[in-house]
Formats: C-alpha cells, structure tokens, sequence
C-alpha cells in the first residue's frame, strides 16, 4: 500500500505536472482527498492570466513555448494545465504546410479556454477554426468531391471512436463519413485575413442523412448535434481521459459512472472531477502505471527545481530533440504513451536536457535571483553527506523508491565533500532515477 | 572463404574438419560414408537467454539476411507510384486518376513492363533497368474489414493482425523467436514503432549513431555513474507498473552505446539530407557496424495526399528515392551488400478518382516495393481492376480499388527470406499460414530432402539425411546446433559460430549428398536444427547453407 507521501504525490502527477518542493507536505497535512476537490475546484485561468509575450520578431514563438512551459509550471490552476495538455493530443493540429505558430496559439487558445468546460462547445470552436481547416483538409472542400478526412478524424479521434465501447457495434460507416464531409463543405481562406470562413456558394446544400436519420441540409452545427446525440459520445472522452489520468482501463461499471458525470454536453471539469475520487485513481496498481512523455518531464522537473525564466533553456529546440516539440505532434492522433518512451534514445536526450537544466546555477550570490536554482541552493543548504541523498529524493516528490534509488542517492550524497556541485549532481542523479521517469 | 586451411585438414575458424570435431564430441557414433565419425552433442542450454548475453559483442554473421522495413506513413497512391499507362480507365476524368493521372511522357520507363515508374523515382527505376533486384507487389491490402482508419490500417500492418488488440509488431515477434531478449535485434530510426515491439525484445531507437551517449555530469562522474548503475538494479520499493521497465532501460542505455557510436562514419552521413535519407544512412551505418539486428525500422510521410497531391506526393518520392540511392550506395561498398533488402510498405493506397482539394481520400488496396538482396526483379500479386464495372462502381469499394493480396503474404514473403527456414517461422510469426510470394531467388545452396523438419528421431537408432547435390560441389559441410537452438544466419554464407560449428553445436564434412548416423544415447533431448553447404575439393564454400531442418531428438 502506497504511503500517504506518494499518494499525494501521485495526485500532484496526474492532476497537474508534478509536485514542487513543499506540495507533499502540505499535501499530507490536509488529506489526498481534501487536496483532490481543492485541484479540482479551482477556478481556471485566462488568456490575461496567461500573458503571452508580444514581439516583432521571429523569437516571438519560441517565447511563446516558453510562457507556456512557465504556465504549465506554475499555472494556479494545474489541472487546467494537465487537461489542456491532453487536449493537445486529443483534438490535434500541427504545423505544416499551412498552419504555424499563429494558428497554433489560436488552437492552444480554444483548449486552454475550453479545458474545463463544455467538451461539445469546445468541438464547436475548434472544427471551423482556421488551423483544423487546414491541417484536415477542411478548407476547399466542395460539393462536387468533398474531402472525408476532417469528417472521418471528427468521429474517430475527437468524439466517437470506431466502435462502441461496450457493444462493439460500429458508431458509424463509410456512407456516414461521406454524407458528413458534404455538410462540412464550403470552408475557404481569406488570404487577406488569413483566416477560414464559410461561403455558403460552396456549400453542399443538399440533405444528408447520417447517423442513423435523414438530417436534412446539414452543416457543422448539425453534424455536432448529431455528434453529441450519439451513443457513444459519453463513453469515448471519459475512457481516454481516465486512460490519462488514473493510467488504467476502466470496467465497464466504471464507465457507466463516468458517463454520467460527462452528461449530455461533455462536462470535463465534473468528469475529471469524477475520476480523480475514485478509489483507482490512488491504487497502488495506478502509481507508476504510466510513462512521462519529455514534456511531463520537462515541465516535471520545472516544478522540482524550481526554476523561471524558462526562455534561456530553449526548452522548445530541447523538447523538439526529445521528439516532442508541442507544435508537432506525429499524426493527427496524438502523441504516443507508455512504453513507446522507454527507448535508449529517449533516456539519451533526457539525460542531455537534464545537463541543462541542473547545472545553470553555480550557487554564487552574484547569480541573479531569477537565474538561480532556489531547490538545489535549498538541497545545499539545508543538507549534508548524511541527509543529503533523502533530501533529494524528497525535494523531486519521489517516495517509496526501491532500496536501491534511495542507496544510490545516498551513496553519491556521502561520496565526496558537501559541495553545490554535488548538491547539483544529486538532483540531476534523481531525476534521472526510474522513478522519475514513470508517472 | 575457405573453411580447410592449406593442410588440407585444419581450418582457420576452426573449419569444419573431422578431428576437430570428433576432438569436440562427445559420443555420438555416426556410420556414414565416412565411416565411423563421433558427433558432437554438447550445448544443451536454453537458446534465448543465452543468445541474448552475447548480442552485445556478438557480430551478425555475414550472410545473415537484413531487412529494412520502409513504411510510407499517411497511405501512399500507389497508381501513381507504380503508373499503369496503358489501361484507358486510369487516365478516364470521371471513374480514373483523371487530372491527377501522369502522362505517359513525364513517367520513368520500366524495361519488360507495360507500367512506368513516377518521374522521382529515378533511382529506383535505374536499378530495376540495370542490377534488377526490384519487385513491386500490387494489390495488397487487408482485404475483409474495408476499414479506412489511417490508425487501425496502421496496426494491421504493424502487428500482422486484424484485432487490433496486438500488443507486439511482427518484427518484433520474429526477434521474440530468433533473437529473444536481445538488446539490439530491433532497430528502429524513427521513434518506437510498433511492427518493432516485442515481448522479449526491446526497441533500440538510433536517430544519430554519433549523439548515442549518455551525458554525464562533469562533477564526479564515476560516483554519478555508480549511483546510476544501482537504480537500474532497482527491484523493490512502492507502486509497479512502469518501473521495472524504466530501471532496466537505464543499464540498456549504457551497454549498447559504445557499440552504436562505433558505428559512426563521417564519411557515410556527410551532408545535408531529407529525414528519410537521414534514417537510411543511420541503417546503413549500423549494417557495416555488423550489430546484431536483422530487422530495421524507418518511415517518413506524410502522404495522406488529401490535398494537393501532385505536389505533396512528388516531394515525398524525391525523398525516398534520394534515401535509397544513399543507402544503397553506403551498402554496396560493404561486405553484406548481398544480405540487405529494403521493404517499402504503406497502410493502404487511395480512392481512386480525386476529391475537390486536387487530392484523394483513403484507399484499400496498395502497393509494397521491394529492392535489394535476393530480390528477383518482377511484378508481383495482382493488380485491382481500375474498371468501375458501371457507374455505381461495384468493382470498388467506396470507390477505392479491392485489394487482392492478403498483405500478410508481404510479411511472410520477408519472414521467409529472414528465417530462411521454408516457412515455419513465418507461420509462428503470423499465427497462420500466408502465400509466400517468391520474391526472394534461392541462392546457389542444396535442399535437404530427408529427414523433413519437425522428424522425431530416436537416440541410439540411425537416421539417415539426404539433400541435393549441388553443381561445383566435391563433398559437403554439414552443421548443427546445440540442443533448443536455432541458426541465427539462416542460409548463411558462414558457419553460425554462436549455436552451431565453433559454438554451441558442431559440424563435419560428408563427401557425398548425404549419410545416416546412428545418434548417441548420451545425446541431450530437445530440438536441434541441420543444414549442409557444398564446398569445392579444396574447402572454398559455395553459395550458402540450404534451409535448415528442425529436429526433435527424444
């Protein structure tokens, strides 16, 4: 049975980024289910929260990634942040041809706004936007051939899967797919605005009939209806947000409930909600159960160290090493989970970002303060070769580790004289351990 | 190479001389036509594990076929890869390419052939002119569930399996069965794919051979080192899942780093080069390196050409054939330019008449390219049909062309060539039997025609094998491997030091195409496999081992 240290931490993990030096204890101190409904509870950021730097120049996006890193960090809403997180890998752009860094933002925009609100609103914002247009094929698509690949990724990865979760049956067929595309047609780009509209001329008018009923002259707002109406709607997001958040396949009883708290519009703060109290969101077969993608551990180990000012880390070229830049994730399913990190090349690039950021601070007074490591100068200061190796693995929220983390900490703390540079290596050595690296 | 030395009698590898061999054995008394010879019988530990401690030092045996599986993520059209100019529907503006379709003219020509090559395929369209080891496979495709998911398609062809539950790629059940457990038997350039995932064997993920290092701290680094070395020992402690996994890849890391940075050569990667091309020359160096890996795993896309397809799709062709062009450059100048082979594959082909973004939507039936080692030149599988069959277009399905191939003959195709074993660990692999398509020429080598595989033989009573005579050869090498082993270079052009002559089995000359011996009593039980090869008087082998036998001795 897991302690109550790391139960608290794992709320910290799947509910935000991670804890910072301190959560636990605070934490632990008012109970893991009194921490779950304040989470849960907190009132979501926006973008005046979010402060996204304005610059002339081409730096502006590289700014931009590094804001967001500091509000995924730091945000007062974390779970916010995790959700919309996931919300990136679930409803996907990607820069390319056509989409970059502003249709991007915009896209972030609509998942950070919509995160703990109605998941069907956030539908609606999403599948006119310019950057989903672009990246499905959206825009120019037209009566006379319309373009299935929005309409087929609409059903299949953003709000129905293939199949019934429970019965198998098919949520939908090929003739569904083709009479959907002909309501999404008559999206075109304004290249003076640089942004998609409707042009009702190259609209399919016609009637259409899909899932299940003739829907007559069908458009986007008719299609998303019939969407949320379906079926399956209520299992497919709750399954894939409790996959995320607890690391395990729900029973089908479980979904059921899960369902319920989701409701008719798709209710994702309640949802989440939901699942962070059941008794498998802290069951010791969730801890660990799964991996951190380089971006949980990068913004993880933010958290840990305590560090601001991201920019000079150039996290986003570190990120895009690591085969995670945020603007690009591989298809328009996602990105990948589980064991799929756990590659030597993975645990290669890491190891080079955690040279990064553990040894930019040389403990001198005359660092500026924005600069400095406050976790590691704590680790020096308040520790020794004795306590040091237990310190460590406290400061980065990792309890319960095997005998063998906790020695080897304490092997290197003892190792040599008590110097800021050990204190610096023994951060970098503990996040680095296996227990960091799963989540 | 030769296996007898100039004496005639000792051999350099040792060779697989007779009094070596009796030296090694124990006491299996065989009456050949040489008598009475002693076989040897030791070896009789488990295969997999320890396979799997050597794979860090161990060189892949030259003559040890090598793929490099190439997937076209997004679905790549295939009419316009492999183009059929003269059928008439293709160029037809309402049920064909039409605006899409290539003329005659801008395509590349393919001798022998009534179809031409997309005009970036140069390379491609060279070798199949001149060297000739090129083959396409039309019509492949899952063929029952007229699924149009990029994802699930994906997994069809990653897991070899329609359930979609498949947890392990076929590539990396194949190293499950001949390489289990071994550190660096599945490669991939490109991030962890899933044909690459097996139970026992780990994905090793090489994006850049030279970058392959854990960075370690500059402060005390031994300690640190130290301290590392024990996480990854880590057992104990709370909370599971992931955790194991996580500690063991750390000592991973460190044991095949030296050997992947070994594999670095400037000279091979120089320049500036497409992602593609840059995972090619990351194999090819891996290749010459002789790691341990028979199956490689590259890709690139998108070719999910719903929009603009011209264009998109030509760029991606510049790409690959730049790719191939490289890599097989890099490989030619090496020692196993006759083991490797390239295998193209997509998840499936497209519609067949275009949407309104001057593109094409998902597709059923595709087309696999492969070129290389062992590949006899041709047009393979079957072309779908471009005709409608009338304007309800019952010929296709949602206007896509019916595949035709089952595309897990494609994977039993390149299992067979890898396994070189007549089959049986295609059919382990892909848990069911699937056409071979007789892409791969057999090599110059004997067949062995008795006793067939999977035989039961008795201790201490005779069994008798017999196998082809092959032209040129004056007497013939015949090896096998410890008890519970397979040959880890089937149809090899060398001896398998590791589980047979000079490892954990043995081998002797037999001057005729065949014998029978009478197999000890002291014999371990188990599974054993045969094989023979022709040599010249001399002891210059020819061509390479025929097929192995696999035997139960009880």
């Amino acid at each position: 049975m897991a302690s109550v240290e790391a139960q608290v931490a794992q709320i910290w993990r799947r509910l935000g980024f991670g804890p910072s030096p301190g959560d636990v204890e605070e934490g632990v101190a008012v109970g893991p289910q009194a921490l779950i409904e304040d989470l849960c509870a907190r009132p979501a950021t926006t973008e005046a929260d979010w402060a996204w730097p304005v610059r002339t120049d081409w730096t502006e996006p590289r700014a931009y990634k590094s804001r967001l890193f500091e509000m995924m960090a730091g945000s007062p809403c974390p779970v916010q942040e995790r959700v919309s997180w996931i919300l990136t890998g679930l409803v996907v752009i990607a820069t390319g041809d056509h989409n970059s860094y502003p249709e991007m933002k915009a896209h972030f925009n609509l998942l950070r706004d919509g995160a703990l609100h109605s998941y069907a609103d956030l539908l609606a914002g999403v599948i006119p936007s310019t950057g989903m247009q672009w990246y499905l094929d959206g825009i120019n698509s037209s009566r006379t051939a319309p373009n299935e690949n929005l309409a087929r990724e609409l059903c299949e990865l953003f709000s129905l899967g293939i199949t019934h979760p429970v019965t198998g049956a098919p949520n939908y067929g090929e003739t569904d797919v083709r009479e959907i595309a002909r309501a999404l047609t008559g999206y075109r780009f304004n290249w003076t605005t640089n942004q998609a509209y409707f042009d009702q001329t190259k609209w399919d008018g016609g009637s259409k009939t899909f899932l299940g009923q003739d829907r007559g002259p069908a458009k986007v707002d008719e299609v998303l209806a019939a969407i949320a109406a379906h079926p399956s709607f209520r299992y497919f997001v709750p399954r894939r947000l409790y996959r995320e958040l607890v690391g395990l396949e729900p029973d089908a009883s479980t979904l059921e409930a899960l369902a319920q708290a989701w409701g008719s519009g798709g209710d994702v703060r309640a949802l989440v909600t939901a699942i962070a109290r059941r008794p498998e969101f802290l069951s010791d077969g969730a801890i660990g159960a799964r991996v951190k993608c380089p971006v949980e551990l990068v913004v993880g180990a933010v958290r840990v160290l305590g560090l601001d000012d991201l920019e000079r880390f150039s996290l986003d070229w570190q990120l895009s090493e690591m085969a995670q830049d945020v603007f690009r994730a591989p298809n328009v399913s996602g990105w990948p989970s589980g064991a799929a990190w756990l590659h030597a090349g993975h645990l290669i690039q890491w190891s080079k970002t955690l040279n990064n950021l553990c040894w930019g601070d040389n403990g001198s007074a005359d660092v500026p303060v924005a600069r400095q490591c406050p976790t590691i100068r704590e680790l020096f200061a308040t520790g020794s070769r004795q306590t040091g190796g237990d310190l460590a693995l406290r400061l980065a929220g990792l309890w319960d580790v095997s005998p063998e983390t906790q020695q080897a900490a304490r092997d290197y703390a003892v190792a040599g004289s008590w110097t800021f540079q050990r204190a610096c290596g023994l951060m970098n050595l503990v996040l680095a351990s296996p227990e960091y690296l799963v989540n | 190479m030769s296996l007898v030395s100039s004496s005639g009698c000792a051999s350099s590898r040792p060779g697989l001389d007779r009094r070596t061999f009796l030296k090694a054995l124990g006491s299996l008394t065989v009456a050949s036509a040489l008598g009475r010879i002693e076989l040897d019988a030791y070896g009789s530990s488990g295969a997999g594990r320890v396979l799997a401690s050597g794979a860090l030092t161990e060189t892949l045996p030259l003559g040890t076929p090598i793929c490099v599986l190439l997937t076209l993520d997004g679905g790549n059209d295939s009419l316009n890869t492999l183009v059929p100019v003269s059928d008439p529907w293709y160029y037809d503006q309402q049920y064909g390419h039409g605006a899409l379709a290539l003329a005659p003219d801008t395509t590349l020509a393919l001798a022998g052939t009534g179809y031409r090559l997309h005009p970036n395929l140069g390379w491609l369209a060279g070798r199949w002119n001149t060297v000739g080891d090129v083959a396409f496979v039309q019509g492949v495709g899952e063929r029952d569930r007229r699924n149009f998911s990029h994802f699930d398609s994906m997994k069809y062809w990653q897991t070899a399996d329609t359930s979609l539950l498949e947890p392990h790629g076929w590539l990396g059940r194949y190293n499950d069965l001949v390489h289990p457990a071994s550190p660096m038997a599945s490669v991939s350039l490109t991030g962890l794919r899933l044909e690459s995932m097996g139970e026992t064997s780990p994905v090793l993920v090489v994006r850049d051979t030279s970058l392959f290092q854990y960075w370690m701290p500059w402060y005390d680094t031994a300690n640190f080192r130290a301290a590392l070395d024990l996480m990854a020992t880590a057992s104990g402690g709370g909370g599971g899942g992931y955790r194991p996994q996580a500690a063991e890849l750390i000592s991973t890391t460190f044991a095949v780093g030296g050997r992947v940075r070994g594999a670095t050569d400037a000279a091979i990667t120089a320049g500036e080069h497409s992602r593609i091309a840059q995972q090619l020359l990351q194999a090819a160096l891996l290749i010459r390196a002789g790691i341990p890996c028979q199956t490689y795993a590259a890709a690139f896309g998108p070719f999910d050409s719903h929009n603009g397809q011209l264009g998109m799709q030509g760029d991606r062709l510049t790409e690959l054939n730049e790719a191939l062009s490289l890599f097989f450059a890099a490989i030619e100048i090496s020692e196993r330019r006759g083991d490797v082979f390239v295998a193209i594959v997509s998840e499936f082909g497209r519609k067949v008449t275009a949407n309104a973004n001057a593109g094409t939507d998902h597709g059923q039936s595709g087309l696999a390219i492969l070129a290389g080692g062992g590949v006899a030149r041709g047009i393979y599988g079957e072309a779908p049909t471009l005709d409608p069959g009338g304007p309800t277009r019952p010929n296709r399905v949602h206007d896509a062309m019916r595949p035709i191939v089952d595309y897990r003959s494609l994977h039993a195709t390149v299992l067979g060539r890898l396994a070189r074993d007549g089959g049986g660990v295609a059919q382990a692999v892909l848990r069911g039997s699937f056409e071979n398509l007789g892409v791969f020429s057999p090599a110059d080598r004997p067949q062995i025609t008795a006793p067939p595989s999977g035989s039961q033989l008795q201790r201490g009573a005779p069994a008798t094998f017999a196998w082809t005579p092959l032209g040129g050869a004056a007497q013939y090498g015949f090896e096998f491997t410890g008890s519970d082993r397979r040959f880890a270079n089937p149809n090899g052009i060398a001896p398998d030091s590791l589980n047979g002559y000079g490892g954990a089995g043995g081998g002797f000359l037999v001057p005729g195409p065949g014998f029978t011996a009478e197999l000890p009593v002291a014999m371990t039980p188990g599974t054993y496999q045969v094989r023979v090869i022709g040599l010249t008087a001399t002891g210059q082998l020819l061509g390479s081992f025929s097929d192995a036998v696999t035997l139960v001795v009880q």
